[in-house]
């Protein structure tokens, strides 16, 4: 993940404070790098429920709208926001019905707990794609880290797998939708 | 290390409509929420910038004199020398009631035994030769 200083956009100290007094472009640049992540981290901890992860992240984003402070380091402040996340995800989950909250209170109870710590949830998501990636076929797993970890092209991909670069995009297409239904299926089983 | 070798993948994997749309709708709440955060911020200001002067203006008014004459203490009907008594009717019809100085006022009883006691402003007329009668 990028952080605000590797960006090269300001560091965390000085988009904090930019924050805190109130800037919209601060604010922008904020969502432009913490959007996805926080979405990845409100996946893991909604346990794959989408929809649950998404009004999450709705909220998160408007709280550090209304109450964002300066912080000295991009450590802390991830932290603030993964407890920002953490507490507007269980918030609509005080909304959800009763019986499905006991109902999945009774699951959580009952299945064997998922590794906790300040990092968890971070590295949760991560060790999950790992897994799901040993069990594709090897040439489909080849592709995606070409692709995705060495940072192939698609036009370098077409030339390696001897295809049209459209239908390596398309064969991308259907193993990333591949791989969103396995993670999200393990994060439910998690 | 490892996280941003998978952040590309994690993003594709997971981008759809309907997150581009969430990503739009959050950012601009986001950006209203900072919007109405600076409105309180400047209202707040303003208040805190007009307080002193506020204060430093009611407390004036509060400590201004009150021009007001001293209370008349009226003498029992009976021992006035010559008081009208206007009917409650006519009252809208009479002309302004005419102020008398302190002295105009003991230079009515002359010859009686009569003092003007109390604060400026909150006298009473004292007839002296009269058990203590006197009234507001």
């Amino acid at each position: 993940m990028t952080t605000p200083h590797e960006a090269g956009v300001s560091t965390t100290a000085t988009l904090t404070r930019r924050l805190a007094a109130g800037e919209e472009e601060a604010f922008r640049e904020f969502h432009a790098l913490y959007f996805d992540r926080l979405h990845q981290f409100l996946l893991v901890v909604a346990r794959g429920q989408e929809q649950e992860a998404r009004e999450a992240l709705q909220e998160t984003c408007l709280r550090v709208a209304r109450h964002a402070r300066e912080f000295d380091d991009e450590k802390a402040f991830w932290c603030w926001l993964k407890a920002v996340a953490r507490n507007a995800a269980r918030d609509a989950g005080r909304k959800r019905t009763r019986y499905t909250a006991l109902l999945h209170n009774f699951a959580n109870y009952v299945r064997p707990s998922a590794p906790t710590g300040p990092d968890a949830d971070d590295d949760r998501l991560t060790a999950i794609i790992d897994e799901c990636l040993v069990e594709f076929a090897s040439e489909d797993r080849a592709l995606l880290q070409e692709k995705y970890l060495a940072g192939a092209t698609v036009t370098e991909l077409s030339l390696r797998e001897g295809l049209t670069p459209k239908a390596v995009e398309s064969r991308l297409l259907r193993l990333r939708r591949e791989l969103r239904e396995r993670v999200l299926a393990k994060l439910r089983q998690s | 290390m490892k996280r941003r070798h998978h952040d590309d993948l994690l993003k594709e994997t997971f981008a759809d409509g309907e997150l581009d749309a969430l990503r739009e709708a959050t950012l601009n709440r986001g950006l209203a929420a900072i919007r109405a955060k600076q409105k309180f911020r400047l209202l707040r200001n303003t208040v805190f910038a007009a307080a002193p002067l506020l204060l430093l203006v009611a407390a004036l008014f509060w400590h201004a004199p009150i021009a007001t004459a001293p209370a008349i203490v009226a003498p029992k009907t009976a021992s006035l020398p010559s008081l009208k008594i206007y009917p409650a009717a006519n009252v809208a019809d009479m002309a302004p009631i005419p102020t008398i100085s302190d002295q105009e006022l003991m230079a009515l009883y002359a010859n009686r035994p009569v003092g003007l006691l109390g604060k400026p402003g909150q006298q009473k007329l004292v007839f002296f030769d009269q058990p203590t009668k006197s009234v507001d």
